[in-house]
């Protein structure tokens, strides 16, 4: 469990909707992918092997029936896919940073997808999964942010990224 | 092989088990229900298959008067002070006139018949004063059950309430009377009238005193006992102390437990109503077996056959007489048409007053020979009990009649008896159109914003309810208006495993909805067929309810 550093896992944590509470360091990568299904395929490994995801399978097939409904490329080159399981047992998130622009994602405004957030919950987590996916989109608005993360060469400093700037 | 001898329970368990399959059976024949208790108390009584002795029903006889003192402490809660303040002469012009009517028509017919039988006029004034007398009580517990059955109120419930209960005290006074006049025109050396005017007077208005000294005190131990649970239990110790006393003083039990009532909804209306609500439900099995017990009683066997021509035309005279002079009294008192019109066919049935005084006066005048082989007092007791039955299975019958003509049925009920009649099909929204998983979340905002619902169902592509989506889900969203654009309504609702069906109990379903503590559950066809037939919001519904109940409080007034 340590290994993830995830100890803000608690109900009140996650309540306040702050990355750092659902994200670890071991969930952050920067992908060398070229299509969307590898690298979304590649998150859900991580995730996996989190505590907090019971059936790898599920999640897998459950992130690309929710992309069936509708991409979750929100535009500026960011892609937020997510799905609510029962297999899960906590709000959890996992980042790719491509190295390569991802160009069959089919995104809101057409450009191809660089920064992949993905984020899963369990079923009933209804009011945190939402305040969550508030969070993630409306961190990543900043250009500047997005242009910091995308210009990172380690995913350490995405991680620090991500989680500092938002207790600061 | 020995005969088996069912003990006092096992009677007790036949008499409520077979009353409520009698009642059920009855009901489903749009009889009142305490027809069936009757029946059923016929059929397994010495009349039908004798699995009731007699001796059993004796036995039991201190049960039968614990319902009698029930059913005096629930009708004197119904009758307030501002009720008598404001129909009170109309009520003594209506109980007069009911009362002496039946009195007059029933002694002068059956006077007629036994002088043709013994070809004796005093014999046959002496037998049919007492029957007037007997004729002129009403039976409380039948109706009053059939008025609550119904969930009667309006005028002529009110007014019926207040004639069965002072009902009693008019009959016996005429009883008390007619019994002197018969014993002294039979010369058997019986006290004067006027002693037996004293006598009667210092009966009834014992009871009274009893009575009020009972409500008094329960009013005062209540006060100190705030839960419902020891006041239950005060309540019905001070009623079996003043039925004790009633019976043991020789008094009259429905009139001193009225008076309880009557002390404890004028002193304390707020307190009491509460407590006439749990002695109420507590009541009904006391009831149920009180009416077998009464069916049981009546032993038809052995009767000769010119009995049943006294019978009809006791049963017919004090029919119309009832009819007509309750007719009369409230024209005269200038009664509402309801009331002047439907009043004398509520009060058709005849019980336990009329029996016990029956059991009285054959004690009396058993000595006074009618025909060869049968006294007076014998030929008192067959009449009045078979015409006890015939009132029994036909009164309730009218009363029901009589609330339904004056349109009084169904307006006392509760919010429980309006989600125990309605099915989850009568209130669940079925006009709305639901999502599909896949819209985005943009068009659906625009739906709740063009639109008044509040509650959408969400269905998967094959049209299987996979979710619910309320307004209120979408308030983490709000602010962030670029979400709208990218989420859909899959991820935004709320999954639902529970569903419910569409013939389901509305109060079943309400419960469930709140022990799950949801708002919106979907309604499908059936647990096979998952197919969505509309949403049941427990707002939406509970207003529903709200208002037929509204509107059958109020339909006939």
């Amino acid at each position: 469990m340590s290994d993830f550093g995830n100890g803000g896992k608690a109900e009140d944590a996650a309540d306040s909707a702050s990355l750092a509470s659902i994200l670890s360091r071991e969930c952050v990568v920067l992908l060398d992918c070229e299509s969307k299904k590898a690298a979304l395929t590649q998150l859900v490994d991580l995730l996996a092997e989190t505590p907090f995801v019971l059936k790898r399978d599920e999640l897998l097939r459950g992130v690309f029936e929710r992309e069936e409904l509708m991409s979750t490329g929100i535009g500026y080159g960011i892609g937020v896919p997510h799905v609510r399981l029962d297999s899960v047992k906590d709000v959890v998130m996992a980042v790719g940073i491509c190295k390569e622009p991802i160009k069959d994602y089919t995104s809101l405004d057409g450009k191809p997808v660089q920064i992949i957030c993905m984020l899963v919950a369990r079923k009933n987590q209804h009011s945190q999964y939402l305040r969550m996916l508030s969070t993630i989109s409306s961190h990543l608005k900043s250009q500047e942010m997005r242009e910091c993360i995308t210009g990172a060469n380690d995913a350490e400093k995405v991680f620090r990224l991500l989680t500092d700037s938002q207790q600061d | 092989m020995h005969e088996i001898e069912l003990g006092v329970l096992a009677i007790l368990g036949i008499c409520v088990a077979g009353g409520v399959v009698g009642a059920w059976l009855f009901q489903k024949l749009g009889v009142p229900q305490v027809v069936g208790y009757i029946v059923i108390g016929v059929l397994i009584g010495d009349t039908g298959f004798g699995l009731l002795h007699p001796a059993d029903v004796v036995a039991l006889r201190p049960f039968n008067n614990f319902a009698l003192g029930l059913i005096g402490f629930l009708v004197g809660g119904e009758l307030s002070g501002s009720i008598f303040k404001k129909y009170g002469k109309q009520f003594t012009a209506i109980l007069l006139g009911e009362g002496l009517a039946a009195f007059l028509l029933v002694g002068l017919s059956s006077t007629l018949i036994v002088y043709f039988v013994c070809h004796s006029w005093i014999t046959a004034m002496a037998a049919g004063i007492v029957f007037g007398a007997i004729a002129s009580a009403t039976d409380p517990a039948s109706t009053i059950d059939v008025l609550w059955e119904y969930r009667s109120a309006g005028v002529l419930t009110t007014a019926i309430i207040a004639i069965v209960a002072l009902d009693d005290a008019l009959a016996m006074t005429l009883y008390g009377l007619g019994t002197s006049v018969a014993t002294i025109l039979t010369q058997s050396g019986g006290d004067s009238i006027g002693t037996t005017l004293l006598h009667t007077g210092i009966g009834l208005g014992g009871s009274i005193v009893l009575g009020i000294a009972g409500g008094f005190l329960l009013n005062a131990m209540m006060h100190y006992m705030p839960q419902t649970e020891k006041r239950l239990g005060i309540s019905i110790g001070i009623l079996l102390l003043c039925i004790g006393l009633a019976v043991a003083l020789g008094m009259d039990v429905i009139l001193a437990t009225m008076a309880v009532g009557i002390v404890l909804i004028n002193r304390a209306p707020k307190r009491s109503k509460k407590l006439f609500e749990t002695v109420r439900s507590f009541s009904t099995p006391i009831y149920i077996i009180f009416f077998v017990l009464v069916g049981a009683r009546l032993s038809l066997g052995h009767m000769p056959v010119w009995i049943w021509g006294l019978v009809a035309a006791y049963v017919l005279m004090r029919s119309i007489g009832k009819w007509v002079g309750a007719y009369w009294g409230g024209r005269i008192s200038k009664a509402e048409p309801s009331v002047r019109n439907y009043m004398g066919m509520a009060i058709f049935a005849q019980g336990g007053v009329a029996v016990g005084l029956s059991i009285v006066a054959s004690q009396n005048l058993q000595h006074i020979q009618v025909v060869e082989g049968m006294n007076l007092g014998d030929m008192i007791i067959f009449t009045v009990t078979a015409t006890t039955l015939c009132v029994q299975l036909i009164g309730p019958t009218f009363a029901k009649l009589a609330i339904k003509k004056a349109g009084e049925i169904g307006r006392n009920v509760t919010e429980e008896d309006v989600m125990a009649e309605l099915k989850v099909a009568d209130v669940f929204n079925t006009g709305i159109v639901p999502l599909q998983e896949g819209t985005p979340l943009g068009t659906v905002i625009q739906h709740f914003a063009e639109q008044d619902t509040f509650v959408y169902p969400v269905v998967s592509d094959n049209g299987t309810i996979i979710g619910v989506l309320t307004f209120d889900m979408l308030k983490e969203l709000l602010i962030d208006r670029d979400s709208w654009h990218w989420l859909v309504v899959g991820d935004v609702m709320q999954p639902v495993c529970e569903r419910l069906l569409v013939g389901m109990n509305l109060g079943e379903a309400l419960l469930e909805m709140q022990n799950m503590q949801a708002e919106v559950l979907p309604v499908v066809e059936s647990t096979e067929n998952d197919k969505l037939l509309g949403v049941l919001d427990l707002r939406e519904a509970r207003r529903r309810v709200g208002a037929e109940l509204v509107r059958r409080q109020t339909a006939a007034v």
